[in-house]
């Protein structure tokens, strides 16, 4: 376990040279503001009748000093935690306490985390463990891992976890620690190691459920289907006292799902993917993902209704151009040409226009942070106005944008960004003493360096995923050309058949007396072109196919 | 009634030569519970929408709490919709002229211990202007048949009526509900149910108002004012443009 930390130290340096380097370049700024603060405080001095207070302080004895620290731990105690934090750290910089800094650093970390400043915490703690002091390491771990998980950025602790061994962290954080590694080990795309990893996490952690989440995931990349389903079936069980819409149990039934499907069990997948609670996040993704599996399974009559759902008005503004082309390859399947062609026609519609302003905006926006600006904009004018805002005022298209905020990685850097706004803006509510003492301007600086820093990597999140975009549609017009050729080859034998005087099936819409049989206690009536909410993945396809 | 009988049967029997489709039953719904999205929005691509849209009206309607006068009146109705929920509304009623079955009786003395009560001779509503704020609280979509589904839509008003008597007029408050039932996307049934309160020249009041005494109607100036409540039920026909 120690090599792999080791080597884990050596990643995470590798990977993240940026936090490396802005957590070096925060203590620089530190010592800068120290001198600037010592020779602001002597320039002050020389002006007022400070001096002479000055001078007696450039004198102080040991005792004095320790009568500091003890008074400014007396504010801290008492909870006058503005003050105490100001004096702190003004004890933190000054090189007579050089013994006590790490205490001191703890002590101020403590401090900002009562007064809700997090990232201010989180870097003192991260001071303190860079240091190594074995006196306040396990603490001030225990507390960067409460900081970060209230940030949600896990780079501070990633850090951490890189300098630190397993052993030193507190017990109660080392389940913690495995899922990290086990994260990391994901991304390095190491999953025989993630999932052993994962499997060290305690069922009594609170990282279980993700962890297992992720073991079973791990499995399934290794192409290890029956471990997987499993362990996604032993989460699954282990949430069963639980609501039916818990996400760790969505996410099991959603996982055992996929998995079957990756192991070619289309009926099991199916009737996983329908147990799916409709009222979770997740239930829209199903929706598409059990149309692929009725389509392998020859379902597609199901597949189509599905299709209903997906393709209602309901989802006009969702980037689903996979969906456009599956739907009109079941067409294909069951010769209807006629509805495949308006289907890939409506593909080229919306996605021809999409790919355009999707190549120009990459070539015209190069900055990160005006991408990121831009997208959160959207988002904004869309939490507040939903479908009605002015989508036209946007260079990039609404539904990419839209899509690209929903990645993982982007919305975890996104809420990140907006607690360092909070924070910033709660800094800036702070009284004036505080706000323009040294200390003061300190959280200003490292606050709007951490907002910029983490910005710019917001917007290069964004990027990555419409070069993604953009790749994906391109492959996607590919393959609706050769959609369409064998759509035109369907048509044409058609053609020949109806030329040799064969008799051709009726087509769907020449139906006109047709009847279907539900279930007693169930009612259904015509779908007239306006769509319900209460009718999602309620539709049915009463269509036939046209093949011969 | 009887005759209906087969008249129904033949309308909700399953059509002759139906081919038969059936779904397995894990396909149909298994729970009722809505999916999630950013904002709740129950219904897109409405077959009705009425947003910036006027509607016209006509119809008949019944004062269902007038008992001297003749109940029945005609009725046109306007209304513009700033929106799918918010409108404006203006309804004209004019109520036939003459006496109620009741109103006759007592003209005629029947049930009076002697003498006669003409209501007619005295002032009484020739017409009820009302204009509403409409607000719309359900929109929805019934099925009769398995293949037919109309559109409806429920909503409440209220605002200011203008009642016009013979000699005067008096201002009042309405507040009402009213159900439409479209029958295509432009064209529906409206039933509305109105109340109004208004204050007017109350014939009871009257010393004397025997037609064989007093040919030409009295005045209001001679009769004492009262608080009146009526309730109309209009229904008509409304069209959407």
């Amino acid at each position: 376990m120690k090599m792999l930390v080791n080597s884990l130290m050596l990643l995470v340096f590798l990977v993240s040279p940026l936090h490396a380097e802005e957590t070096i370049s925060t203590q620089g700024e530190s010592y800068n503001i120290a001198k600037r603060d010592r020779n602001s405080s002597s320039n002050r001095s020389n002006k007022n009748t400070s001096r002479r207070t000055s001078k007696s302080r450039s004198r102080v004895k040991p005792t004095r000093d320790k009568s500091l620290l003890a008074q400014a731990l007396s504010y801290a105690k008492s909870g006058q935690y503005q003050i105490a934090a100001q004096e702190l750290f003004k004890l933190s910089l000054d090189p007579r306490y050089k013994d006590q800094r790490m205490q001191i650093k703890y002590i101020l970390g403590l401090m900002l985390y009562q007064m809700d400043f997090d990232q201010l915490s989180a870097f003192q703690f991260i001071s303190v463990i860079k240091k190594m002091d074995p006196k306040y390491l396990k603490q001030s771990l225990e507390k960067l891992s409460m900081a970060a998980d209230k940030l949600g950025d896990d780079t501070l602790l990633n850090y951490a976890i890189s300098r630190v061994q397993v052993e030193k962290f507190p017990r109660s954080m080392r389940d913690m620690l495995y899922y990290r590694i086990g994260e990391y080990q994901i991304r390095a795309k190491s999953y025989s190691k993630a999932a052993q990893s994962f499997q060290r996490v305690k069922r009594t952690s609170n990282f279980f459920e993700k962890a297992k989440y992720l073991e079973a995931q791990s499995y399934a990349e290794l192409g290890k289907v029956k471990k997987s389903i499993e362990l996604f079936n032993d989460l699954y069980d282990s949430q069963a006292n639980k609501s039916v819409t818990d996400p760790a149990r969505v996410s099991a039934l959603v996982g055992s799902a996929r998995a079957y499907y990756q192991g070619k069990n289309w009926d099991k997948s199916i009737e996983l993917y329908r147990q799916v609670p409709r009222d979770t996040e997740v239930w829209h993704d199903t929706l598409f993902e059990s149309s692929w599996a009725m389509l392998r399974s020859g379902r597609f009559r199901s597949a189509l209704s599905n299709f209903q759902t997906i393709h209602s008005s309901f989802y006009q503004n969702f980037y689903l151009p996979e969906a456009l082309l599956l739907r009109s390859i079941v067409y294909l399947y069951i010769c209807k040409h006629d509805e495949m062609e308006k289907v890939l026609n409506l593909f080229n519609t919306i996605y021809k226009p999409v790919y355009k302003d999707l190549l120009q905006y990459l070539k015209d926006i190069k900055m990160p942070s005006e991408i990121y600006d831009e997208v959160d904009e959207m988002m904004e004018e869309f939490k507040e106005n939903g479908e009605e805002m002015n989508m036209s005022k946007f260079r990039l298209p609404f539904i990419v944008g839209r899509q690209i905020s929903k990645e993982g990685d982007f919305k975890r850097s996104r809420n990140y960004i907006k607690k360092i706004e909070a924070e910033l803006r709660k800094l800036y509510q702070m009284p004036n003493d505080w706000k323009n003492s040294s200390l003061g301007r300190y959280a200003e600086r490292i606050l709007k360096t951490r907002l910029d820093k983490a910005i710019k990597k917001a917007g290069r999140q964004l990027r990555r995923h419409l070069v993604n975009i953009r790749f994906e549609l391109f492959d996607l017009f590919e393959q609706e050309g050769f959609i369409r050729f064998e759509m035109l080859n369907g048509k044409k034998e058609m053609m020949k058949k109806r030329v040799a005087g064969k008799e051709l099936p009726k087509t769907i819409d020449e139906e006109t007396e047709r009847d279907f049989f539900v279930q007693n206690g169930y009612q259904y009536w015509p779908f007239q072109g306006e769509y319900w909410l209460d009718e999602l993945g309620n539709y049915h396809y009463i269509g036939t196919q046209s093949c011969e | 009634m009887r005759k209906w009988i087969p008249i129904l049967v033949l309308l909700y029997s399953p059509m002759l030569l139906a081919e038969i489709i059936e779904f397995p039953e894990e396909e149909l719904a298994q729970e009722s519970v809505l999916p999630i999205f950013d904002r709740v929005e129950v219904v897109k691509s409405r077959n009705v929408d009425v947003d910036s849209r006027f509607e016209v009206g006509a119809g008949i309607g019944f004062n269902l709490t007038e008992a001297l006068y003749d109940n029945k009146s005609l009725n046109l109705n306007i209304t513009y919709n700033f929106s799918n929920l918010h409108a404006v509304n203006f309804i004209y009623i004019s109520p036939f002229t003459g006496l109620s079955n009741m109103g006759e009786d007592l003209a005629n003395g029947k049930g009076l211990s002697g003498g006669r009560f003409d209501a007619s001779l005295a002032p009484y509503p020739k017409g009820y202007m009302l204009l509403n704020y409409q607000l719309t609280a359900y929109y929805g979509k019934i099925s009769l048949s398995k293949d037919y589904v109309m559109n409806i839509l429920l909503y409440g008003m209220a605002g200011l009526a203008n009642v016009t008597f013979s000699d005067t007029t008096a201002m009042g408050a309405t507040v009402g509900m009213g159900q439409k039932f479209f029958l295509t996307k432009n064209l529906g049934l409206r039933f509305d149910l109105i109340g109004i309160a208004f204050s007017g020249p109350d014939p009871t009041s009257a010393t004397n108002l025997n037609p064989t005494l007093i040919t030409s109607q009295v005045p209001s100036s001679s009769l004492e004012d009262t608080l009146y409540f009526r309730t109309f039920f209009n229904l008509g026909l409304e069209y959407l443009f």
